[in-house]
């Protein structure tokens, strides 16, 4: 018995269950979740709980160059020429709690004080902005909105100071991205790709998962035959990464090579035609290759749960990915909005387009796609009353029309190496997994 | 002092004969209840068997016949002690001197063979913080959950307080205490014989899925008429006992609080204003084959309106409350015995009535809702097939009535209804049970096998259930005694389930399965330990079937767990209608149930240790399984008395539970209307804080010729601990606080024992 026990006791020992970086709320901020109808969850990490103002807040940067988490709230204006009494403007929030006064600073708003709101009064005549010091009017103030008088307010001080910064072991190319602030609170935001110098996204190629840096797209070439592609660029920061379609059509990045003097090309068509920049772009060469990370990834199983959980990981970076794995579409999703509601739409959706039918009196709802695609993609999303739709793509369509003023109606040609498909009708957001973000407690 | 002969005469006739052989012994001791010195040389009559007290005091009745048997003991300078037994007990009976009294209660874990628990009148009434009630006592045994606040229920193995049966003399009892669980719905003085069957029970009660538990009122003495009472800081009682026609006798009892009245007159600024009263009168014939019992609860509460929250629920939109519960039973039984067949037939109607009145955010809601069970009871038990075979009908019919006004709950129709909508229900529905048991005695009469099959027809859900029972008990060497049983268990569905809003719909009822294993050891003439096992299976349990609307952790359903969860598992059966259900839950329960018991001596009390899981499985939540609301997996009991001098006795108890499960509010978000909603976390998966009280009881007795009178003192929490029994929330449930329950709670009375 005590034999069998120990030998028990040995196995439990040595199961190791990596530990996986999750969002922490803190003693004071909370982390905000997704929380979906079939009891799953996932974090929203844009904005967080402040159980000390009792208010929602967002990572964003006081009038002095904190970085605080401000309150999300509806701004505050001043109804005097001096600047002296500031008033609630309920643009947003039928029930307010809090405003923000802000004060421009170089054309840039700055939040300086919060305040508190109290009764509702009438709209003022006109409003009143603080810039750069001075109080300056801002014209007539907007009708049909709650307007509300304010207590005294605070300063930045009562805000928690956060912090973002980069989280990873020490020589490995990976480090993860994380919300931190002194009260405890952590929530990782997203990669980064220490060694192309830039943020990395997860992306799911035929080759498997990687860590796709945010790369610019090459958008010149630097021969007048258009085979050398090269970027140009703004005076200022400069990209880390720059992406090009390899041959098969599928994005390789590079990292940003030595300036290039002389005229720059792009393709229209068939066509090599000059670019007429001005003198203050400069062009680059792409530089050298750039491998994305390679990501092991794991789908959790929670018994009795349409979407799961999905883990990412790269040396000693184990962290949860901002997309959920839906099983029922046996692909990854992440929230989008319809309202108050969020639902967990397909993450790799082709962009729907208008083509015409013979004739071209009829629009005809279409997603032009690369063929092979690089990764298989089953939906296309477009927008309808300002909702996205999403439809299934079917089988490669039928001849199509573009019309062209005078040229009249001519047949649709795709470019090179890509398939017209035909959709399937809207499919209803029910479908979809729905969700609510709330601030955990 | 009664005749030795007529006494025993009137003790055999009496007899309802169940067991045609059995081991057939009754031991106990005999003691003087003031000092606990033994008495020497009593006469001990147990049924027609006699038997003299040891100059220890002990005494040994061998050959006892089956079935409840009367107990008389006569001894010199002692009042005659009255009492009931069956074979297999052990008594433990203190004899008052002359001009005093004194009965039997016993409360039993199962019967007949191995009680693990028995426990006299005057250890039932001494127990601290059982408030000198019987009923209420029984939360202290193994196997009976905990209730906030001392609710009351009767929470039995993993089982909800619904599904346990009452019963007093064979009539079913609908509320078995008083609102609050201040009291039960009889006083201790009007019981003779408390039976506790946590699981197990046989053929004979059907209908609940849980345990039994059957009082057997006393009868009154026949000599003279008596008159007793107590008055306490929330009850007054009068009992009163005397010859009746047929040389028969009547025992007649009434009692009502008066903390409504208090509570108006010192203006304590308090929301509830309960009331409670009881009354009993029973008359039985001289032989004992007829007997007539009229019985009766009312409670009423009052909301007295005031700002926020009241108990950390949330009234501040409730300007008005009322509330009343009132019930009345009314049964004549008889029963006669000739040669080895036994018959008894117990015919009972009553009604009950509930009627709730409140203005919630400005609507007058309300429900009114009346029950008239008529019931018929019988069985006939003779030897047959070379043991004794019972066969017996337990049914009746039932008209249900009521008149709702009220905001009905979320259906798959409508998910979030809104206005208040006004329907009626009147239905006959009849539910009838037959049953059949033997019971055989085997291997020199040291094991006896207790087969039995009972058959029910609900009336409402038009189903025919059949439930197999069997219970095996066997008597081995050194005292040591084993019991195993296994059984089908069934019960109707509540008729608030049928409420018209859920238009036409056949409800099934629930049931479950049932396994016990148990052993009791006997150490010595006062000591004994027992050991039970269990496991319960459930199936087709109503459950909240419509579940998006409404967040778990806020509103009070049943899944929110910890004090309105639990409320509302203690109220289901009087208002029902708080939701859609559909029977489609299942759940399971086990346990360990360890008890040391020393029954004489200078110290008396146990020491109850229970290990019990219970789960639940809602499929409208998913597919996991949760910890039910009253899972509680530890709780150790721990109950003490002494004699301090002749006068005094000093006791205590002592209980821990593991805090019951609740559901944490995991975050929430603002609504439309700006109102902060919360959302669930995983259901029931927290717990509140661990449970643990003291409570302390003195009493002080003085003979007088009108009886015996004590005063007792009897705090509850004495060291005051604030023990969470629920939480409450602020407006954004960023700060979470706990329902404290009782505090420091000193009652003080005095009784009269005639």
């Amino acid at each position: 018995m005590c034999a069998a026990a120990a030998v028990l006791a040995a196995c439990g020992d040595g199961i190791v269950v990596e530990p996986v970086d999750e969002a922490v709320s803190g003693a004071r901020l909370m982390v905000e979740w997704v929380f979906y109808g079939d009891g799953s969850r996932q974090p929203a990490p844009q904005a967080f709980y402040d159980t000390e103002l009792h208010a929602r807040c967002q990572p964003g940067t006081w009038v002095d160059g904190t970085r605080r988490c401000i309150p999300v709230a509806d701004p505050a204006i001043y109804t005097r020429p001096d600047c002296t009494v500031p008033i609630g403007v309920g643009l947003t929030n039928q029930h307010p709690d809090l405003f923000i006064g802000y004060e421009i600073e170089f054309g840039v708003a700055r939040p300086k004080r919060i305040y508190r709101a109290l009764a509702p009064v009438a709209q003022p005549e006109a409003a009143y902005q603080l810039s750069d010091g001075e109080c300056f009017g801002v014209g007539a103030t907007p009708p049909g909105i709650p307007y509300f008088a304010l207590a005294p307010g605070f300063d930045g001080n009562r805000m928690a100071v956060i912090d973002e910064r980069d989280d990873g072991a020490d020589g490995e190319r990976l480090a993860q991205v994380v919300v931190e602030s002194s009260d405890g609170l952590r929530v990782p935001i997203g990669f980064r790709d220490r060694e192309a110098g830039a943020l990395c996204e997860p992306e799911q190629r035929a080759s498997g998962t990687v860590c796709a840096p945010r790369a610019a797209p090459s958008d010149i070439y630097l021969d007048p035959s258009c085979r050398e592609p090269g970027i140009a660029l703004f005076d200022g920061p400069q990209p880390s990464v720059v992406s090009h379609p390899g041959p098969d059509g599928c994005r390789l990045d590079y990292r940003v090579g030595p300036v290039v003097e002389g005229a720059f090309y792009r393709r229209n068509g068939a066509v090599c035609e000059l670019v007429p920049f001005d003198g203050f772009v400069r062009g680059y060469r792409l530089g050298a290759p750039v491998e994305p990370i390679r990501l092991e990834r794991e789908v959790d199983d929670a018994t009795g749960r349409r979407l799961q959980r999905v883990t990412l990981a790269s040396g000693s970076v184990r962290a949860r990915s901002d997309r959920m794995f839906d099983t029922a579409t046996r692909d990854e999703c992440r929230p989008v909005a319809f309202g108050d509601v969020l639902r967990c739409l397909p993450a790799r959706a082709a962009h729907a387009t208008y083509l015409l039918g013979p004739g071209c009196g009829v629009s005809v709802l279409v997603a032009e796609m690369r063929a092979p695609a690089c990764a298989p993609v089953a939906f296309a999303m477009s927008s309808a009353d300002g909702f996205p739709e999403i439809r299934a793509i079917g089988d490669p369509a039928g001849p199509l029309f573009d019309a062209f003023g005078a040229a009249g109606c001519v047949p649709h040609v795709p470019p090179a190496d890509h398939v017209v498909y035909d959709l399937g009708p809207p499919i209803p957001p029910e479908t979809f997994t729905g969700g609510r973000i709330a601030g955990e407690r | 002092m009664f005749h030795r002969a007529a006494v025993v005469i009137a003790a055999v006739a009496t007899l309802a004969p169940r067991l045609a052989h059995a081991e057939r012994v009754v031991t106990g001791s005999v003691v003087d209840h003031a000092t606990g010195m033994p008495v020497v040389g009593a006469l001990v009559a147990i049924g027609s068997v006699d038997a003299a007290t040891e100059d220890d005091g002990t005494f040994r009745a061998t050959n006892v016949a089956g079935g409840r048997l009367d107990v008389v003991v006569i001894a010199d300078g002692y009042r005659a002690y009255f009492g009931s037994t069956r074979a297999g007990a052990t008594l433990a009976i203190r004899l008052e001197p002359e001009g005093t009294s004194s009965e039997v209660i016993r409360v039993r874990g199962r019967m007949p063979v191995t009680p693990p628990m028995q426990l006299d009148t005057q250890a039932i009434r001494d127990q601290p913080g059982a408030g000198n009630d019987v009923l209420r006592a029984l939360q202290s045994l193994p196997g009976v959950a905990r209730t906030p606040f001392g609710l009351g229920g009767l929470a039995l193995r993993g089982t909800a307080p619904r599904d346990t049966k009452v019963f007093l003399d064979g009539i079913e009892v609908p509320l078995l205490y008083h609102f609050g669980g201040i009291a039960s719905f009889i006083p201790t003085a009007a019981i003779d014989d408390v039976v506790l069957e946590p699981s197990g029970a046989g053929v004979r009660y059907g209908r609940g899925l849980g345990g039994v538990a059957v009082a057997t009122t006393r009868t009154g003495r026949r000599d003279r008429w008596r008159v007793g009472g107590e008055l306490s800081l929330i009850h007054a009682a009068t009992i009163a006992e005397g010859p009746g026609p047929m040389r028969g006798s009547w025992l007649v009892g009434v009692r009502r609080s008066y903390f409504d009245a208090i509570e108006e007159a010192a203006q304590l600024d308090l929301a509830l204003a309960p009331r409670y009263a009881d009354a009993q009168l029973r008359w039985e014939s001289g032989d004992g084959r007829w007997m007539a019992l009229l019985f009766g609860s009312d409670d009423s509460l009052r909301f007295l309106p005031s700002e926020g929250s009241s108990g950390g629920i949330d009234t501040s939109n409730v300007k008005s409350l009322s509330y009343a519960s009132r019930f009345v039973r009314l049964g004549a039984r008889y029963r006669a015995v000739h040669g080895a067949t036994s018959v008894m037939v117990l015919p009972s109607v009553g009604v009950d009535h509930v009627d709730a009145r409140a203005n919630h955010e400005g609507v007058d809601k309300g429900m009114e809702r009346v029950t008239v069970p008529l019931h018929l009871r019988a069985e006939v038990a003779t030897a047959a097939l070379r043991g004794t075979l019972t066969v017996g009908f337990d049914g009746g019919a039932q008209l249900h009535s009521y008149d709702m006004n009220n905001t009905p709950p979320p259906t798959a129709m409508d998910p979030s209804p809104d206005d208040v909508v006004h329907r009626t229900l009147d239905r006959w529905a009849s539910d009838v049970g037959v049953w059949a048991e033997q019971s055989w005695f085997v291997a020199g009469d040291r094991v006896e096998i207790r087969p039995g099959l009972r058959a029910d027809r609900f009336g409402l859900s038009e189903q025919v259930t059949l439930d197999p029972r069997i219970t095996v008990h066997e008597v081995l060497c050194h005292g040591l005694r084993l019991t195993q049983s296994l059984g089908r268990y069934h019960a109707p569905p509540l008729v608030t389930d049928y409420d018209p809003i859920f238009g036409d719909r056949i409800m099934p009822g629930s049931s479950s399965t049932q396994v016990t294993a148990g052993m009791k050891q006997q150490l010595g003439d006062d000591k004994e330990l027992s050991a039970t096992v269990y496991y319960n299976r459930l199936g087709e349990l109503p459950v909240d079937a419509i579940t998006s609307a409404t967040p778990a952790s806020a509103n009070g359903s049943t899944e929110s767990g910890g004090l309105l969860g639990i409320s509302r598992e203690l109220v289901d059966t009087q208002f029902g209608s708080y939701s859609y259900r559909e029977g489609i839950g299942s759940g399971h329960a086990y346990g360990l149930e360890l008890i040391g018991r020393r029954t004489a001596g200078a110290w008396t009390g146990w020491v109850a240790y229970t290990f019990a899981r219970s789960f639940r499985r809602n499929p409208a939540r998913g597919d996991t399984t949760a910890p039910y609301v009253l899972d509680q997996p530890h709780a150790l009991t721990i109950v003490g008395s002494t004699a301090l001098g002749k006068k005094w006795r000093l006791g205590g108890r002592f209980r821990f539970t593991t805090g019951n499960p609740l559901t944490p509010v995991a975050a929430a978000y603002l609504d439309a209307s700006g109102d902060w909603v919360p959302v669930d976390g995983a259901i029931l998966s927290q717990r509140l804080p661990d449970f643990m009280q003291l409570d302390v009881r003195l009493d002080r007795a003085w003979r007088r010729p009108s009886g015996l009178w004590k005063l007792y003192i009897d705090v509850q929490n004495i060291t005051n601990r604030s023990n969470a029994e629920g939480v409450t929330y602020n407006t954004d449930f960023s700060r979470r606080s706990f329902t404290t329950g009782l505090p420091i709670f000193p009652s003080i009375g005095v009784e009269v024992i005639p």
